[in-house]
């Protein structure tokens, strides 16, 4: 059941593994998946989250409280003190150490990202991943994303002629 | 108590790590067409992702496709990007793979000699017209895609309907509607602007009902003005071009061509004409300015290319507002040419105009107008070096080299060299688009 602590309204997300995370609506929200179900009163009772296991709604969650917007008086005293341009600065660097997660953690979080249409999040890791495949060879993009050249020899070659024009 | 659960997506409900979401997601933010290219060549399930249709979609919305050539409404045929234009390997692919002379459109009529000639192009398409013999007025016209050899061979705009108007009409204009946002990719509508004494009409042709409407055909006075002055190809003393510019600008066409205080508007969405008026003469000040005109001249050079008044172009600016570039130069030899952009409050009530911004263009170059679109605008120029020649030689032809203006960031490109012997009137239409492998049929 949603229940009010400190007049902020919660919210409680289960992952498929049985796990419950008590978390604000607002900060819920950021997903645009959940927001809508909330809007749509969809959302009385604890929300089933499915496909997305507790290690990685965790951290989802995790990623949503650090950047759900802070607000006037409730906000962090931060909001009067800090100015914008350092709380963008901040962000940064607290995503960059957010994302040092291994490759099979970071498809996790941009499938879940993708799912719960977290704009900010799938960004982050989608981005990661292409920083870290660009200018490499094709070897290296299928090994990366872990497939394998399933092409017949003569459709291979094809395939390269078609697209020569990237290659050179 | 049951939990309420959010529905599952739509493909699989395995956590696999390289499912088509995640990768289609990495994919999007590939920063090239070249990075996305080289991924489709991994394996065949990055093919499909990539080459499917919706990906490809949201691919271009993040990814403005690059200016790849021009194409010449006289000459015809496709002009690639030359290095070291950035686009010019993707360009090359296009013209391998592509047909533009268009063979595979069928004649009309046999027996018909001229051939087709590109009258607009935009999303992949190119618009055909042929002329009919003896006629001024009326041409076939027909819709392509250079790249998969599709094409749509308009039925004639209804005769009885042309002349049921007000006789023949001066001119008919006709445009390639631009496909929005949520509209079918492989559908199109064809815009036949026809000018007449007084009223203008529009003929829509759509690929999906295959026959042409008339769904408005204002008078010049409901719109405040007179019939346009000058024709596509003759201009008036003032250097108006009848309906024979448009630039398309979210949705709308806009054009200079028709008077020299207004500007005539056509939404294609909403299928409305509109004029814009120059209320503090700005433009026409500069467009009458001396040093534009031809016939400041003088007998001792050849006509350079272009050397008519050249007609500002529209574009999307800086903050999203419509921008319009005016030309501003001196033909004389060593003379400088700088765009004047001016842009409209959006906010003020009448919208007027506000100087923008000024760009210098390079010296030893003689400029010259030919369109914009996507943010740019398009020039022609000829160098100087060009210059000293004597009248006898006059047929010969001229190295023109043609650039790219990009509004937002005032940077100036060299596309392509074209070397032909006339070039006064032309129309130039840029052709933005990805490669083949990145491509689908857009008939």
């Amino acid at each position: 059941m949603a229940t009010r602590e400190a007049g902020k309204k919660m919210i409680m997300l289960k992952s498929p593994d049985g796990m419950e995370f008590e978390v604000e609506e607002a900060v819920a929200m950021e997903s645009q998946t959940i927001r809508k179900m909330i809007e749509d009163d969809c959302a009385d009772t604890a929300i089933l989250i499915p496909n997305i296991n507790s290690k990685i709604l965790s951290r989802v969650i995790e990623y949503c409280n650090k950047h759900v917007p802070t607000t006037g008086a409730t906000g962090a005293a931060a909001s009067d003190t800090v100015a914008p341009a350092a709380l963008a600065e901040d962000l940064k660097i607290w995503d960059a150490e957010f994302i040092k997660v291994n490759r099979a953690t970071r498809f996790n979080l941009i499938q879940a990202a993708s799912y719960l249409n977290i704009k900010g999040l799938l960004d982050l890791t989608s981005q990661t991943t292409i920083d870290t495949i660009s200018d490499n060879s094709l070897e290296e993009i299928r090994s990366f994303l872990s497939t394998k050249n399933d092409y017949l020899p003569e459709e291979e070659q094809t395939i390269r002629r078609e697209n020569q024009w990237a290659f050179q | 108590m049951d939990s309420p659960v959010l529905p599952t997506a739509d493909r699989g409900t395995h956590l696999s790590l390289l499912a088509d979401e995640i990768l289609e997601e990495i994919f999007l933010r590939l920063p090239t067409p070249e990075a996305l290219a080289c991924a489709s060549a991994a394996c065949a399930t990055f093919r499909r992702v990539i080459t499917d249709r919706p990906f490809l979609r949201r691919f271009r919305k993040l990814h403005p496709p690059p200016l790849l050539g021009l194409i010449n409404d006289r000459g015809g045929g496709f002009h690639p990007a030359q290095a070291p234009h950035p686009s010019a390997r993707l360009a090359r692919a296009l013209l391998d793979a592509a047909d533009f002379t268009y063979s595979f459109v069928p004649k009309p009529k046999e027996g018909w000699l001229s051939p087709w000639h590109p009258r607009d192009v935009r999303d992949g398409r190119v618009l055909l017209d042929c002329r009919v013999p003896g006629r001024t007025f009326k041409s076939a016209l027909a819709v392509c895609d250079p790249l998969s050899r599709r094409y749509v061979l308009l039925p004639p705009v209804p005769e009885d309907d042309i002349t049921a108007q007000e006789g023949r009409p001066a001119e008919l204009a006709p445009v390639l509607a631009p496909v929005g946002d949520d509209e079918d990719e492989t559908s199109f509508r064809v815009i036949c602007m026809a000018h007449y004494r007084t009223k203008v009409v529009a003929f829509v042709f759509s690929s999906v009902t295959r026959q042409w409407c008339i769904p408005a055909s204002p008078s010049w006075s409901s719109l405040g003005t007179d019939s346009p002055h000058g024709l596509q190809n003759s201009s008036d003393s003032g250097g108006c071009r009848g309906l024979s510019s448009f630039d398309h600008v979210r949705g709308c066409f806009y054009s200079a061509s028709p008077w020299l205080d207004k500007f005539l508007v056509l939404d294609t969405r909403r299928m409305e004409f509109s004029t814009i008026s120059d209320h503090s003469g700005f433009h026409e000040l500069l467009r009458r300015l001396p040093g534009q005109a031809l016939a400041e001249h003088g007998m001792h050079h050849r006509t350079r290319p272009g050397q008519t008044r050249s007609l500002p172009g529209f574009v999307v600016g800086r903050e999203g507002s419509l921008e319009l570039l005016s030309l501003v130069g001196d033909h004389s030899p060593n003379g400088s040419f700088r765009l004047v952009c001016t842009t409209q409050n959006n906010s003020e009530s009448p919208k007027e105009w506000r100087l923008e911004n000024v760009i210098s263009l390079p010296g030893q170059y003689d400029y010259f107008t030919v369109g914009a679109a996507e943010g740019f605008l398009f020039l022609g120029g000829t160098t100087e070096s060009q210059q000293d020649c004597h009248e006898t030689e006059w047929v010969d032809t001229w190295d023109i080299d043609y650039f790219s203006v990009e509004v937002q960031t005032s940077e100036l490109k060299k596309i392509c060299r074209m070397t032909k012997p006339c070039f006064n009137h032309e129309r130039v239409h840029p052709y933005f688009g990805f490669p083949p492998s990145l491509s689908r049929p857009t008939i």
